[in-house]
């Protein structure tokens, strides 16, 4: 659990954000749309994981 | 994780969001549910060490085990339960965030259903001390045995405070000693409530929106617990109270006979009614006024106390002062009354009967040959008589003091504790809990109160009325 996580959520949504910029004005709409939701998606597999440890840790804890 | 590190991750996930927020894509969110779990990770690794030291608590704790298992979860459930909601709310779906508040409610409000129970089997359902056991004794032994007193007979006090062998002074100390062996259980109380208190601080800090249902609900549950504990000593306390006092009355019962007609050798058949029928009449003004009237006016001030405790208010707080304060002053007013009555009788029915005696010694000594002889018998007879009636006297006195003390002074420690945790606590806990703590430690006070009266009243009667007897010689 570090902080390197936001990082990669934030180059990955500023990445995003720029494909699906250039993609649209490119006149591609339904590429820019696949793109953001692959990183949607990307993102939602670093993150669930984690708070699943969270919840996980916290049972261990209370459940003594 | 560091404090700073978490303090300049807050900063920089602010930072980065301002960004991206202008991005129209929902990364902002990620990132901002992505620092509440690094968070909430390091939150928990400081608890950690708390929660060690709650279980290290738990080795002393006997008959609350099953109740830190249960605070555990309720605490877990409440962290778990802000924690998403709160998610929810800041993605701006706070209708999510409703149900997700309910749900946890709810699965706290199950998980506490045997703590309810023993709640509602604690107040609603007790019924301790509401009946005053009816038996005939042969004599003031058997009156003394059947109130629990072992070990002591009137006769061995009587003939020991005649020869001077016998020292309240050792019993009280051997009493005293015997209660302060019991102090591994009132420091498992003690501990007890600190450990509730510990709880309620813990979930109280998630409180601090003030939008946490969930905070509410097992603040409820722990207050319950609070209850429960001192409900406890509550119950334990005023069985103690109805026994002595109903047990008292009992023993003095059978002392007034034997004690009045010593009386009545050395004063009169007037004196001996007069104070016949007072004693009666305050063994039944104990009994009835007591018993009847103020245990059970402090029985519904606890459950006022209750109501408080659970709903977290002070909603009947002035009804339970006024309660407290009848106690109190009919209490007061009967000491007064008895005392008063016997200083009057005590004026009137020795001096009547010493009147009727002279009226017969004048004419028994005219008499010829039997006058002078009737005069010294009767003077040694009439001595001795003070001696032995004082005896007896002394000796009911005694039986009070011994048969009060006991119970007087557990009920005592227990008032003091519950003084002392609530003076300890009021530093760290919250005001709801010193205040329940509080006016539990309050009733208790009242019952020491109740005891300490009854006991009083048959010691002053029985002192007065040996006091004023003393002086009627012929």
């Amino acid at each position: 659990m570090e902080i390197g996580i936001i990082f990669k959520i934030a180059a990955i949504g500023i990445l995003v954000t720029i494909l699906s910029q250039v993609l649209k004005h490119s006149g591609r709409e339904e590429h820019a749309f696949l793109t953001s939701l692959a990183g949607l998606l990307l993102v939602l597999t670093w993150i669930i994981p984690y708070i699943v440890e969270l919840f996980e840790y916290m049972k261990s804890l209370f459940d003594m | 994780m560091d404090f700073i590190k978490v303090m300049l991750m807050a900063i920089i996930v602010c930072v980065i969001n301002g960004y991206l927020k202008t991005a129209k894509q929902a990364f902002h969110q990620y990132i901002a549910i992505a620092a509440c779990v690094i968070i909430m990770i390091a939150i928990m690794a400081k608890l950690s060490s708390v929660i060690t030291g709650i279980s290290r608590f738990t080795d002393y704790l006997t008959y609350t085990e099953e109740y830190i298992g249960i605070l555990l979860k309720c605490t877990l459930i409440t962290y778990v339960t802000s924690f998403t909601s709160d998610i929810c709310r800041d993605s701006g779906y706070s209708a999510l965030a409703g149900q997700v508040e309910l749900f946890g409610k709810i699965s706290i409000i199950l998980i506490s259903v045997p703590i309810i129970f023993e709640l509602l089997d604690m107040t609603v359902l007790q019924t301790f001390g509401a009946e005053v056991i009816e038996y005939d004794y042969s004599d003031i032994d058997g009156a003394i045995k059947d109130t629990g007193i072992t070990g002591l007979t009137f006769t061995e006090i009587v003939s020991g405070l005649l020869d001077g062998s016998f020292s309240v002074t050792d019993y009280i100390r051997t009493i005293i000693t015997d209660r302060l062996s019991l102090a591994d259980s009132y420091r498992q109380t003690v501990m007890n409530i600190v450990l509730i208190a510990i709880f309620s601080g813990a979930v109280r800090l998630l409180a601090v929106h003030g939008n946490a249902d969930a905070t509410g609900t097992s603040r409820m549950l722990i207050l319950m617990m609070l209850v429960i504990i001192l409900s406890k000593i509550y119950s334990e306390s005023l069985a103690e109270c109805v026994e002595t006092i109903s047990g008292l009355t009992q023993i003095y019962e059978a002392v007034i006979p034997v004690f009045l007609s010593s009386v009545a050798v050395v004063t009169g058949s007037i004196t001996y009614a007069a104070y016949y029928q007072l004693m009666l009449l305050c063994i039944t003004a104990v009994n009835n006024i007591f018993v009847n009237v103020l245990v059970v006016l402090i029985k519904a001030d606890y459950y006022l106390v209750v109501m408080d405790g659970v709903l977290s208010e002070n909603r009947f707080r002035k009804l339970s002062d006024l309660l407290e304060s009848i106690v109190k002053w009919t209490s007061r007013a009967v000491i007064v009354l008895f005392t008063g009555i016997g200083c009057v009788k005590g004026i009137m029915a020795p001096m009547s009967d010493s009147f009727k005696r002279k009226i017969f010694y004048k004419t028994a000594k005219i008499i010829p040959g039997i006058g002078d002889s009737l005069d010294a018998v009767s003077s040694v007879i009439y001595g001795s008589g003070i001696i032995i009636k004082n005896g007896i006297g002394v000796a009911g006195m005694t039986v009070v003091m011994i048969f009060v003390s006991m119970p007087l002074l557990s009920v005592t420690f227990n008032y003091l504790m519950l003084k002392m945790t609530a003076a300890l606590i009021a530093p760290v806990a919250e005001k709801e809990f010193v205040s329940v703590i509080d006016r539990i430690a309050g009733l208790i006070g009242l019952m020491m109160l109740l005891m300490a009266v009854a006991g009083l009243l048959f010691i002053i009667l029985t002192g007065l009325i040996c006091a004023v007897t003393n002086g009627t010689s012929s």
